[in-house]
Formats: structure tokens, C-alpha cells, sequence
């Protein structure tokens, strides 16, 4: 082996362990909580083929454990209908439910974590045919691992007490004309009860194939937080 | 010369990063669980029947969580790689809320609940076991709203329910935005 040969394979020895070692550091680095909160971090870690974890779960697994706890609680009879704003739960699918959504104006992204979801923001009531102004946060449709709609729930945040007590009225009063009494009521809906910390008001419509339910909490970090959620409780 | 310059720059930079990466690993402070301080003698954990309230509440707010498809994958990604099992993560749930109630526990240690192993389990902080989730706010308001309505339905008082409401107001920056 000649001088300068040897010089070479030194000097190409020598490229490669200062690239390891940069690879290493790098590598390191990255598996830190503090660099898993950069959001370039993680965009790169899922376009890796390595996301947040939470994005990675099957429709399979979530099916399963869902399945597993539906006895703990829904009712023992079948609902005498199953509203869910002009969808059919376990029916609508996905292509529908966006055609639905475009020709409303309504612009939402399609997400995947195990199910998939439509999550639409900014959502004008009145769009989902209730006479209302109010402006859902965020509204979420939910589809099974067939496509099938299962869950739509809708969340608000940063209400007022008297805001709230006007829409938990109405949505009651609504859902009780198409379902009969609420299975179980809890807190009194006054302004009077959302000006405690964690103060919870709900209704709950609770069958063995539907769930409908209403929730608001006095939130200090979020104001009110309203959530409803409609379900198909079969697997 | 080039490639010996080259290669002690490499060593520095890749050095800094791999020292940065165990520096920043060191110093994430665990959370440390403080639990709320009765108003009078007895704790909220004696109050409300001890250990069997706690297990119940847990139950049935993990199987709440759990139908709604929404909240579901948060739960879910138990199990997985980093992540701990679905009977750990009830297991240290508990010995948290019974820590956290007042009752003779601390969190994070090693919780022995729910047919743990001899040694018990090892639950971790909840920084830790949050990051990376990337739990919105709002994912993070309905996971709360959920607990509340469940806490009430177990006959937890207002002021009680109040009350802990402050403690998971603490927790926030741990669990949401990381």
C-alpha cells in the first residue's frame, strides 16, 4: 500500500466517524422531549414514517377498545331515533359527508388517527339547520374502520354563563321532542353553576345503540366549554 | 490538515448536540403531585370512600374516553413503543388521583394497583408521558369535561369537585401542547 493510499483510506476513515458522530448527536437530540415539541421535529419524524404516536394507531385497535366499553355505558333499549344533524350514523360515509359539508360552505380537513375524521372549525350553527347564530369551535365526524359515520360531537369554548344556559336550553329542549325525557340529568342549568371552577352541568340520552349527550363546565383556563356529543353506540 | 480540522469541527458539533441532548434530557423537571390540601382532617381520598371511589371514577372515565372516538386515540396509543400498557396506565392513574386526593401515595413512584407485578409498576411524571401526544387544548378541554361530569356523577360535591378542578389546572402545561 502506497503513502498516498494510505492517506486516502485515513482520510476517508476519518470523514466517516466525524459524519457518525454528527449522525449520533443529531439522533440524540431529536429523541429528547424538548426537541419533540419543535414542530419541524415531529412533521419530519411523521414524514419518516415515524409519527406522533397517537396518529398511529389502528381503526382496528381503537374498534376493539371501544367495543370493550360499551357495556360500562350504554342503555338497554334502542333509541326511538337517531339525530345526528341529517346523517345517517353507520351509514354516511366519509365522500358523502364531505359533499355534505362543501356544498354548506364549510371548509374542514380530513384527519386520520386510527379512524378517520372530518374536523371543521368555526362552524355557524345555522348551518346544521338550528335556527341559531352561535359558532361551534369545532365540529369532528367521526368514521369507522368501514367508512361508516360513527360519532359527530362538537365543541365550544369560551362561553359566557348566560351564553351557555341559552344554548344547553336549547339543545335540551330540541333532543327531548325527538328522543323523550333525558336517562339522566345532572347539575341544574343556571348561571348560577358555571361560575364555579369545574362546575358540571350535562344531560344524557343513553341507549343501547345512540348516545346523545350535552355537556358544560365552568373551565377558568377555557371560560364555559360546551360539549355535545351524538354516537352510534353499535360496534 | 483539511481533514483533521474537518473531523475535530465534526467531534465538536456532534459532541455539543449529543451533551445538549442528555443536558435537556436531565433537565425536564419530573412533575411532582401535590395534593390538595383538605379543609379539615380528612382527606377527600377518606372522604369519598378511598381506594374503591378512585378505581371507580377511573373506570368510567377511561371507558368514556374510550367510546368517544374523538378522545379514544389519546388513550389508545398505550402499548405502544414508549408508551405505557393500557393496565399500567390505569394502575398509575390511580395511585395519581389517590395521591392527588390526599391519600397516602405519591406521583410519581411505583404503583402496586390493578394486579400489578411484585415489583409494581414505575409510572413516570406526567410531563414525560404526555410529550409528543401533541393533545390540543381543546382535546385536553374535553378530556376535562368528561372527568368533571364523571366526578359528579360519583357524588363528588361542588366545592370537592372545585377544588380539584385547581389541580387539574395545574396539570395543564403537562399534558396539553406537548
Amino acid at each position: 500500500m502506497t503513502t498516498k493510499t494510505k492517506e486516502g483510506l485515513k482520510q476517508t476513515v476519518l470523514l466517516t466517524m466525524s459524519v457518525l458522530v454528527v449522525l449520533m448527536g443529531a439522533l440524540a437530540f431529536v429523541h429528547t422531549p424538548t426537541a419533540q415539541r419543535i414542530p419541524f421535529i415531529r412533521e419530519l419524524a411523521t414524514w419518516l414514517g415515524y409519527p406522533c404516536p397517537s396518529e398511529g394507531v389502528s381503526a382496528m385497535t381503537l374498534e376493539h377498545v371501544r367495543s370493550e366499553a360499551l357495556p360500562v355505558v350504554q342503555g338497554s333499549t334502542n333509541a326511538p331515533l337517531r339525530p345526528a344533524f341529517g346523517f345517517a350514523l353507520d351509514n354516511t360515509d366519509i365522500q358523502q359527508a364531505f359533499a355534505w359539508l362543501q356544498t354548506r360552505g364549510l371548509i374542514c380537513e380530513r384527519v386520520e388517527r386510527g379512524f378517520s375524521y372530518l374536523k371543521c372549525k368555526e362552524v355557524p350553527e345555522g348551518t346544521l339547520g338550528i335556527n341559531s347564530r352561535s359558532v361551534i369551535d369545532e365540529m369532528d365526524l367521526s368514521f369507522n374502520s368501514r367508512g361508516k359515520l360513527i360519532a359527530i360531537n362538537l365543541l365550544r369554548r369560551k362561553l359566557t354563563a348566560d351564553q351557555v344556559v341559552g344554548l344547553f336550553s336549547g339543545i335540551s329542549q330540541r333532543l327531548t321532542q325527538l328522543l323523550g325525557e333525558p336517562t339522566r340529568t345532572s347539575g341544574e342549568i343556571s348561571v348560577k353553576s358555571f361560575s364555579q371552577k369545574l362546575n358540571t352541568v350535562s344531560i344524557e340520552y343513553s341507549f343501547k345503540d345512540y348516545l346523545a349527550k350535552v355537556t358544560a363546565s365552568y373551565l377558568p383556563w377555557s371560560g364555559v366549554v360546551l360539549y355535545e356529543q351524538y354516537m352510534s353506540y353499535t360496534d | 490538515m483539511l481533514f483533521r480540522r474537518l473531523f475535530f469541527s465534526a467531534l465538536l458539533v456532534g459532541g455539543s448536540l449529543a451533551i445538549s441532548a442528555f443536558t435537556f434530557a436531565l433537565t425536564e423537571v419530573p412533575f411532582q403531585n401535590s395534593a390538595i390540601e383538605p379543609s379539615d382532617s380528612l382527606s377527600l381520598f377518606e372522604k369519598y370512600g378511598g381506594y374503591p371511589t378512585v378505581k371507580k371514577i377511573n373506570d368510567q372515565v377511561g371507558a368514556a374516553l374510550a367510546v368517544d372516538p374523538v378522545t379514544a386515540p389519546f388513550l389508545v396509543v398505550v402499548g405502544q413503543p414508549g408508551h405505557d400498557t393500557f393496565d399500567k396506565l390505569l394502575s398509575c392513574l390511580d395511585l395519581q388521583f389517590s395521591s392527588l386526593l390526599g391519600g397516602p401515595y405519591a406521583y410519581p413512584e411505583t404503583s402496586h394497583f390493578r394486579g400489578a407485578p411484585a415489583e409494581g409498576y414505575t409510572c413516570v411524571d406526567m410531563r414525560t408521558i404526555h410529550t409528543g401526544l401533541n393533545i390540543s387544548n381543546e382535546a385536553f378541554d374535553r378530556f376535562t369535561v368528561i372527568l368533571a361530569d364523571v366526578l359528579k356523577k360519583n357524588g363528588v360535591e361542588d366545592a370537592d369537585i372545585t377544588t380539584i378542578g385547581s389541580a387539574v389546572n395545574g396539570l395543564k402545561d403537562d399534558v396539553a401542547g406537548r
